[in-house]
């Protein structure tokens, strides 16, 4: 993204696509069984402040990306000491997902096929990616996303026979307290995971773009998704049946027949998390990247991509020993990232206010022409 | 014995497509950075290949999580 700058609708389609990435594939609130859908909402809902935050220190800072900022505000050697927490979340991050998936394909589509050599195309998928230019990547976002929602869609249609409203019912039976919880695990997974995006959002073009509308358009249609997904699953297997399973779309979608002529189409799921969690992977692997190159003033990001992708796939072998073990780690996700998602950007916005003013597009225009 | 195999193949590749035009261009910064990180994850991956433990960090921000918010 050197020489070129973001459109409002590529920012949406991205943003969307993260948001999808593996919340869809995972299932969300399994705490708040059929009431997973309020949770999504309440996590829609939570998550508008902290979006408020990134889009403000986007607009503050016009051409900044988040580790400029960090120098800019707390100088050089804080700013890189805050720089190295970011790299090491946006990093942790990218090796979550690249298991996510591999658990993903082993467990649904090849149990017998070792995970290190499904994560071993990921990763050379990625390099070429990442070396073809993040902007390659935000291009193919922004045309593959309207067919994934026409999917997504087709698939919706497709289940309504084997819906059930029943398995709605009854709504609210254990309080508000699991749906007010599973709506917090959403606010931090995934909704305030968008904060990775400003490492990304100061190329969006400036006077056409709006960092506001493309955060809350994103974060709407991402959760929009979400919504609609968990109410499907909720309706085809009921609320028992989804706490159980790793990753309940995938059956829901499996369970699909219709008139024994189109069955088991659950491999068009498979698709939609496939670049939905590519998308995500590509981004982390990008801010992570572009975090290293900055901390070592290296000239571009794409040199140092190969070795930064290979250390995320081995994070991500000895994260886990089991799925059993990823599950329960999300408990504690939820906790681990406030930091990175709600107090540094708080902070990084009140002593920007306090200790500098914040740069006016027209300075950088005046720099540009000197 | 597979993953080495197949994981030093990508290396091999990587070095010739990555780090042997980093050193014809003398960007000697780029250059040390690339080999730490490569040799790095390379000693991970031959560990990981040859069967031994690697800690996760898992369990440090699972313990680290619980003794701040008490779950």
């Amino acid at each position: 993204m050197n020489n070129e700058s973001l459109t409002n609708r590529q920012g949406i389609s991205i943003v969307t696509n993260f948001i999808m990435g593996s919340s869809v594939l995972i299932g969300n609130a399994r705490g708040a069984k059929q009431d997973a859908w309020i949770s999504i909402l309440f996590g829609i809902i939570m998550a508008i402040p902290a979006i408020l935050i990134y889009a403000r220190l986007t607009q503050l800072y016009p051409g900044k990306s988040l580790y400029d900022i960090l120098e800019y505000i707390l100088g050089k050697i804080l700013g890189k000491i805050a720089s190295l927490l970011f790299i090491w979340y946006f990093f942790h991050l990218g090796a979550l997902v690249i298991r996510n998936i591999t658990e993903f394909i082993q467990v649904v589509s090849f149990p017998e096929t070792p995970q290190f050599f499904v994560a071993l195309f990921i990763g050379l998928l990625l390099i070429y990616t990442l070396k073809k230019d993040i902007g390659v990547l935000v291009r193919v976002i922004e045309f593959i996303l309207p067919l994934l929602i026409i999917m997504f869609i087709s698939t919706m249609l497709l289940a309504i026979p084997k819906m059930n409203l029943e398995n709605m019912e009854p709504l609210l039976y254990n309080g508000w307290k699991p749906v007010l919880k599973g709506g917090f695990d959403l606010f931090s997974f995934p909704f305030a995971e968008t904060v990775i995006f400003l490492t990304l959002f100061h190329t969006i073009e400036e006077n056409k773009s709006s960092p506001y509308k493309i955060y809350f358009l994103g974060l709407f249609l991402g959760g929009l998704i979400l919504t609609l997904a968990t109410i499907r699953n909720i309706l085809i297997l009921g609320p028992s049946n989804i706490s159980n399973l790793y990753f309940p779309s995938n059956t829901a979608i499996g369970i699909i027949n219709i008139g024994n002529f189109l069955s088991r189409i659950e491999v068009v799921v498979s698709i939609t998390f496939l670049v939905s969690c590519y998308t995500k992977m590509s981004i982390c692997l990008f801010a992570t990247s572009m975090g290293i190159s900055k901390l070592f003033n290296l000239k571009d990001y794409k040199q140092i991509v190969s070795p930064i992708t290979l250390l995320m796939i081995c994070l991500s072998f000895v994260l886990y020993n089991s799925v059993m073990e990823m599950y329960e780690f999300n408990k504690y996700y939820t906790y681990y990232a406030i930091p990175f998602q709600i107090l540094f950007p708080i902070l990084i916005l009140i002593v920007g206010r306090i200790r500098k003013k914040p740069i006016q597009s027209s300075q950088i225009t005046n720099n540009n022409e000197n | 014995m597979v993953m080495i195999a197949l994981y030093s193949l990508l290396y091999v590749f990587l070095i010739f497509v990555d780090l042997i035009p980093l050193y014809k261009n003398k960007e000697y910064k780029p250059l040390w950075i690339y080999t730490i990180i490569m040799a790095f994850s390379y000693i991970i991956l031959v560990l990981i290949g040859i069967g031994i433990k690697i800690p996760s960090p898992a369990p440090i921000i699972i313990k680290l999580v619980s003794s701040i918010t008490g779950i």
